[in-house]
Order: C-alpha cells, then structure tokens, then sequence
C-alpha cells in the first residue's frame, strides 16, 4: 500500500505494526500445530492453516454464554489465518470454506469455517471429524466484502482467493492433546502486543479525526471518531465489482462520518464482527436518527462506520453507539468467556464539523 | 518626441485591438480544489457556444464575428500523486458552421497544498502551456492560475486568480494580462447543484484605461451514471463581452489506472508441504 488521502507514511506504519502483532501471534500458532502448519501467499492474501486440538467454544444462547465441548467424533481444530499480503493485518469478516481430500481421492464434502475469537489472533476455526492420514486441503476465500475508504489503497482484495495445501497431516494423536486455546493463556501478553498496538493506531485516529474518544463499558472499550464525510468503494452486485461512489465526495448530502471503534478491555485487540448502530441527538435535543454502523475497511485503522447528514457545522451532539453481544464463538475455557453482554453507550458534547472530502 | 516613443503611440490602438481581439475566451471553468486522485483518469469533453454577439476575433488568420461560434475541447487528466495531475487538451473551433478546426494544444499540471479542510482555503496551483496550431496563432502562452476554495456549511466558494502571459510571437513582448474567475455553488444535493460563476478580464497588468471584461453565469450540475455535466449561461456585464454564451463541460471519471493491479488479484496457490 501507499501514501494517499486517508493515509500518511506514519499511519500506515501503524498498520505495519499491527501487522506484525497479529504475525508474532500466528507463529505461536503455527509453532505449537506443526507439522500440521503452514503459510502461503495467495493472491493478495497471506493464508495459513494449522491443525490442533478439537476445541470447546463459548457461544451465545439467549442472553448467556454456553460453553460447548468438542463433540466426541472431532479429531482436530482447523484453524485459517488471513492476513493481508500487503501490510499483515488480519482480514475479518471473510467467507472460508475448507475441504479436505484424502490422499486416495474423493473430497469430503466442503466445510464453512466461521470467524472466531482466539485468545491470542484473530482467525477463523472450526473442528473436523476426519480420520487420521494425509490430506489435501483446499480453502475458497471471498473476496473482502467491505465497503473501502481509501480511493487509491481501498481498490484491493477484491477477487476469491483459492489456496490448496498439499499433504496435510492429520494425527491420531491429537484428540489426546490439550486445546491451544487453553495453552495460549500462557502467552497472553502476544495479545496484550496486539492491543498495544491498536491503542496507538486509535489515539493515532482519534487526532486525525475533527472529534474522538473512547471510554470503557464491560468487555469492551468503545470509541468514536467524527469527520468528514468520505467516499467509498462499495460492492456493485450488478457489475460484480467494487466502484467508487463519489457522491459523497462531490456534494454536502452527506457531510460527516461517523466513525466507532470497538476493542476488548482486557487486551485492547480490535473486536470484529458486530453489529452496531450509532444515534446523533442535536444540541436541541431533536434526534437526527439512528443508522447501522457496518464495518469498513480502512488503510491503517479498521472501524466500523458511516456517513450522515447533520444540519450545521460546529454544533456539538450526543452519539449513542449500542452493539448487541458478538454471535461468533469464542474459543479457550478460560480467556473465551467474553463479551457476554452488548453495550449501550453515550459520548455527550460531540463536536461536528461538516464538509465531504 | 522620440521615435522610440512614436513608434510606441502608433501601435497603440494595434495593441488595444489586439487585447480585444484575445480577450474573449472559448472557455469557461472555474476550477475547484479538487482534482483526479493518484491513478485516476478523468476525460472532459469541453463546449461553448456563442449565439448571439457582435464582437470579431481573429480564426487562422481571418477576422470573423463570433456570433454563432461554438468551441470543443477535449481534455484527458491523470492523478500522478494525491497532490498532482497531467492533463491535455486538444481545443477546436466551428466559427458560424465554417466546419470545426483543431486550433491549440494545451498541457497542464495541476499541484495542490495539503489535504482538503487541512487549511481554512484549501489551496492548488495551475499551470498551463498553450500551443496554438501555427496557422491558427503564432502566440504561445503560459497561465497560471491559483484556485482558492472554502464551504461556508453546504455553499462552496472558488475563487481562480490568474495570470497569462504569451511567450513567443508578437504579445511576448507585453505584460501578463490578469483575470479573476469566481464561482459560488449550492451542493446540498448531489444531482442538482445550481452555482454562479463570474468570469472578469482585467487586460495586461499594469496598464490603466483598457477594456475589462465581466461575464455572470448562472450555471447548474447534474450530475449521475458516472457523469457530471456542468451547464452555464453567460451574461454580458459590459458592451465589450458577447452577448450570449452557452457553455457544457461534460466530466466523466474513467476510474483506477493501475497496471499493477492487472495481476495477482485473485489466483490459486498450492503450497507442498
């Protein structure tokens, strides 16, 4: 990636080093699954895969966490790691399928492998229920649905991605084995890297920004930061292809983004994976609506985001930023049992100063 | 009297018809801050009509009226970096249905200050060469202009101050004449923006009593389908200035040009362990 209108040297240094955290983290992965590890660079993705230990995993049943065990026929944990091949930060949000296909042919039926939360990376999981022997692995990758910011940078991942890794190991053993999630909490401080690094990136972002701030609410730590408004480069179903809509860019229809940053408190690492909403009240009290806050990709701080309409530059508002609890699973017994709870939290005196860049 | 000194009185009303005769533009644009970003291409297809005037100028050595003129340009600009643009632009001229003739040349960079809202005016530079066709005009001519811009809330004001100055041919020898272009746009909406744009001549720096001329377009952009169409109607503020101009610059955005981005978007990769 490059210099361009969202991103300085500087800033996209940030994202090298996030980058390199999230890599650091993956090693440990890869180190501790090998033999069954491997990276490979695909297209303009950096995909690994390591297989372990079944996991257990938190999810959410009604209001509460459930832990579910690995069911008793799963012999591994396939875990899929995708980072971007330009600057190493971890890709959410994508769609992974794995197949697995014996040394002796015959596929087995294709596998969705969701996004989950790890103690130590981001990546995405799921357990198999395969027999021990050598395999085939083939992942299908989407390409990043995202909508983008960066005009020049933003026009990238764009394009599925298929990745086969030949004789895969899968051992009788591992079953036998303790989860790594549950090793990981050995480790944590490759996490607490992590989120180091993204404090910086979002104190960095909260600068650049006309108004921003976070403040701490259960698991999370929630910020905001309020600019101008911007294009984007945004999924054309019709043409099957990203373009950029510069509606934004060239009238004030829309003249303010609004942006939320969501990490976990304990880490700082950046929580994919939410759904979030956002509500502007005026300096009179009059609510300027609530609008879906959907992640957005960006060249050196991802965050979730959009744009608004707001009557008058400079005035100050409310903005109420809710999430309800992630519905991704969470792996390890013990460091998994997170974000049980959504939030509901308010940022008073919010300055807005419009314009379209 | 020196002769020097009569040569000079003798040549004056030449000079002052000359003036004239190139103070009247083909074309009308005030330029904004904005400008294609790194990698992108832009095409502009430029056009002027004059319906009604009672002035002349000078078309490949001809002295015609400019009633029924219209004028074409076709522009092509690239992003080279977030700050800079290269831009061409092959102009011709249709005087009153005597058939359309390629008549200039132009080249121009494009340079702006920092990122938009970075300053309270946002600030870019322009330069321009211009290369008259030789049977069409042996005046080469240099323009800078500096466009300054601020949004009052959903109102945009530009200002272009602008020198030109000829350097080969006969004007050479004159001072930059200055003009000060200036639009106001309403851009609460993305289709319809309506704006006024006010286009002043002020002749050749430093020289008093002579002609100015002063031109208000209303002018209105539509914009959709990848396009933005920018229509204008010019009023004469001054005997001196054409009596009707319709003007429609027709932009439309060509999107990335990276070669880069040609390969290893999407591929399959198989790694043996």
């Amino acid at each position: 990636m490059v210099r361009s209108t969202e991103a300085t040297e500087v800033q996209l240094n940030l994202a090298h080093k996030q980058g390199y955290a999230e890599e650091r983290a993956e090693k440990w992965y890869l180190t501790h699954a090998a033999p069954a590890a491997h990276q490979q660079p695909a297209g303009e993705y950096i995909v690994a895969y390591t297989l372990s230990a079944p996991e257990g995993w938190y999810e959410l049943a009604g209001q509460a966490l459930v832990w579910h065990p690995p069911a008793p026929d799963a012999t591994a944990h396939l875990r899929v790691f995708v980072r971007d091949g330009a600057d190493d930060r971890p890709l959410p949000g994508l769609t992974v399928q794995a197949t697995f296909t014996p040394a002796g042919g015959g596929a087995r039926p294709a596998q969705a492998v969701p996004a989950g939360w790890y103690p130590l990376a981001s990546a995405y999981g799921t357990n198999v229920a395969l027999p021990p022997g050598r395999y085939q692995l083939r992942l299908d990758l989407s390409r990043l649905p995202f909508r983008r910011h960066d005009p020049y940078n933003g026009d990238r991942l764009t394009h599925p991605v298929v990745v086969e890794f030949d004789q895969v190991p899968l051992a009788a053993t591992l079953a036998a084995q303790p989860p790594l999630s549950d090793l990981a909490a050995a480790d944590t401080e490759l996490a607490q890297a992590q989120g180091d690094v993204e404090h910086q990136t979002l104190d960095a972002l909260y600068e650049d920004v006309n108004s921003g701030g976070a403040q701490r609410t259960g698991d999370y730590l929630v910020g905001f930061a309020v600019d101008y408004a911007l294009a984007t480069w945004n999924f054309d179903e019709k043409k099957n292809k990203f373009t950029y809509e510069i509606d934004t860019e060239e009238s004030a229809q829309l003249n303010a983004h609004v942006e939320a940053t969501v990490q976990e408190a304990r880490t700082g690492r950046f929580v994919p994976g939410l759904h979030l909403t956002a509500t502007l009240t005026g300096p009179d009290g009059r609510d300027l609506g609530t609008q879906e806050l959907p992640f957005e990709w960006h060249p050196w701080a991802f965050h979730y985001g959009q744009n608004w309409r707001v009557a008058r530059s400079g005035d100050r508002y409310r903005l109420r930023l809710r999430a309800e609890a992630p519905t991704f699973r969470r792996y390890g017994r013990t460091l998994g049992r997170v974000f049980e709870r959504g939030f509901d939290v308010g940022f008073d005196s919010v300055r807005v100063v419009t314009g379209a860049k | 009297m020196s002769g020097c000194m009569r040569k000079f009185l003798l040549l004056l009303p030449a000079l002052a018809f000359s003036l004239a005769a190139h103070a009247q533009r083909s074309f009308y644009r005030v330029y904004q801050y904005e400008q294609p970003l790194k990698g992108w291409l832009e095409a502009t297809l430029w056009t002027t009509v004059v319906p009604s005037s009672r002035l002349d100028y000078e078309h490949f050595g001809e002295g015609l009226s400019r009633n029924g003129l219209s004028a074409h340009s076709l522009e092509f600009e690239y992003g080279l970096t977030d700050q800079s643009t290269f831009g061409v632009y092959l102009n011709a001229e249709n005087p009153g249905g005597a058939g359309l003739q390629v008549s200039q040349f132009q080249a121009v960079y494009r340079y702006r200050l920092a990122r938009r809202y970075e300053h309270f005016i946002n600030t870019s530079f322009y330069l321009g060469y211009i290369v008259p066709r030789q049977r069409y005009d042996n005046t080469q001519e240099l323009e800078v202009r500096t466009v300054l811009e601020h949004d009052f809330n959903d109102l945009r004001v530009v200002l272009n101050p602008t020198l030109s100055k000829a350097i080969s041919g006969e004007e050479a020898r004159f001072w930059p004449t200055t003009r000060l272009d200036a639009g106001v746009y309403y851009r609460r909406f993305y289709h319809l923006q309506p704006g006024v744009e006010l286009y002043n001549e002020f002749g050749e720096l430093g020289v008093f009593r002579q002609p100015h001329y002063h031109q208000l377009f209303p002018t209105l952009d539509l914009r959709g389908f990848g396009f933005d169409l920018n229509l204008g109607l010019g009023l004469p503020l001054t005997s001196s200035d054409d009596r009707l101009v319709v003007k429609a610059l027709l932009v439309y955005s060509l999107g990335v040009v990276r070669p880069e981005l040609l390969f290893h978007r999407g591929q399959r990769s198989t790694a043996n362990q």
